[in-house]
């Protein structure tokens, strides 16, 4: 009888623990997912006006690179997998356009089930943002 | 006054004897009744609990993103919309035209956001709501995430120079 019913809860274990494990996987996976496009997107709005406010192309590219660099620094998110670009549309100057585009590939080895299932997704968020009609005076550089 | 109790009837008497004679009998349908238990707390009660859970985390994180997303438009809008600026005499006053001016560039960053915007000509204001992907049924969702933000005439310009 005793073993009959260890068989029975054991049994329900069973059951349970990969339900268990299959919603603690979505909820890391789609959670880390959605984390860093959250951190993606910060970084991107400020990396884009840093970007846009600044006296050259040249520069714009760098202080944005850098001001989106502490962003993901404050999410304490690896920075090895992010990939940045912040380009004119046309010559870099007033009337112009820029656009910041910032992609990372999430590492999702380690999440339980959906990790091997989806694989490594990509997060991607761009901003198209106008040149700041003031402070671009000097020589228009291409970023 | 005496109650009067209930007798049991005589099929019942007889099966219960039967019981009684056929304790292994008794055992397996305990052991069956726990089983269907542990099963029914399973589906009844954890379920529908990891289910809720798991939307509740899917849904807030969706719409943290889609709030850094509309900040982040909001804040685009309003820059574009504020360096749209003509003077008199030596002070900066919001043009005419910064709403659209503001608008555009939002919408030329994403076509999908709803964006209003009002002006005077010492002040824009900016609200963007982004719908973020969401899953489940009412109460669990968040249906739109928005942002609302203002600025003057010296919203990050250099123009006193």
């Amino acid at each position: 009888m005793r073993s009959r019913r260890g068989v029975a809860s054991s049994f329900a274990t069973v059951v349970a623990i990969p339900v268990f494990l299959v919603f603690i996987g979505f909820i890391l996976y789609f959670g880390r997912l959605l984390y860093v496009r959250a951190a993606a997107e910060d970084a991107a709005a400020v990396g884009s006006r840093w970007a846009v406010t600044s006296l050259s192309g040249t520069q714009g590219c760098t202080q944005a690179r850098q001001a989106m660099q502490k962003v993901f620094d404050g999410y304490n998110i690896d920075p090895s997998g992010w990939h940045f670009s912040v380009n004119s549309t046309n010559l870099w100057g007033r009337g112009h356009t820029a656009e910041v585009v910032i992609a990372y590939r999430v590492n999702q080895a380690a999440v339980p089930f959906f990790g091997s299932l989806l694989g490594n997704p990509s997060v991607s968020t761009r901003y198209i943002v106008p040149i700041d009609a003031w402070n671009n005076r000097y020589v228009w550089s291409n970023c | 006054m005496q109650k009067k109790m209930m007798q049991p009837s005589t099929s019942q008497q007889v099966g219960h004897k039967w019981l009684q004679r056929h304790a292994h009998v008794r055992a397996r349908v305990r052991a069956r009744s726990r089983r269907g238990e542990a099963y029914a707390s399973l589906i009844v009660f954890l379920l529908p609990l990891f289910i809720v859970i798991t939307v509740l985390v899917f849904n807030g994180l969706s719409a943290i993103a889609a709030q850094r997303r509309a900040q982040g438009l909001a804040t685009l809008g309003i820059q574009a919309g504020t360096s749209a600026v003509h003077f008199d005499g030596s002070t900066p006053n919001i043009s005419p035209n910064a709403c659209a001016v503001a608008l555009a560039a939002i919408r030329n960053t994403s076509p999908n956001a709803v964006a209003t915007c009002t002006a005077n000509s010492r002040l824009l204001t900016v609200q963007v709501a982004v719908k973020p992907p969401q899953l489940g049924f009412a109460g669990l969702v968040v249906d739109y995430a928005r942002f609302r933000m203002s600025g003057g005439p010296g919203f990050g310009i250099n123009h006193g120079e």
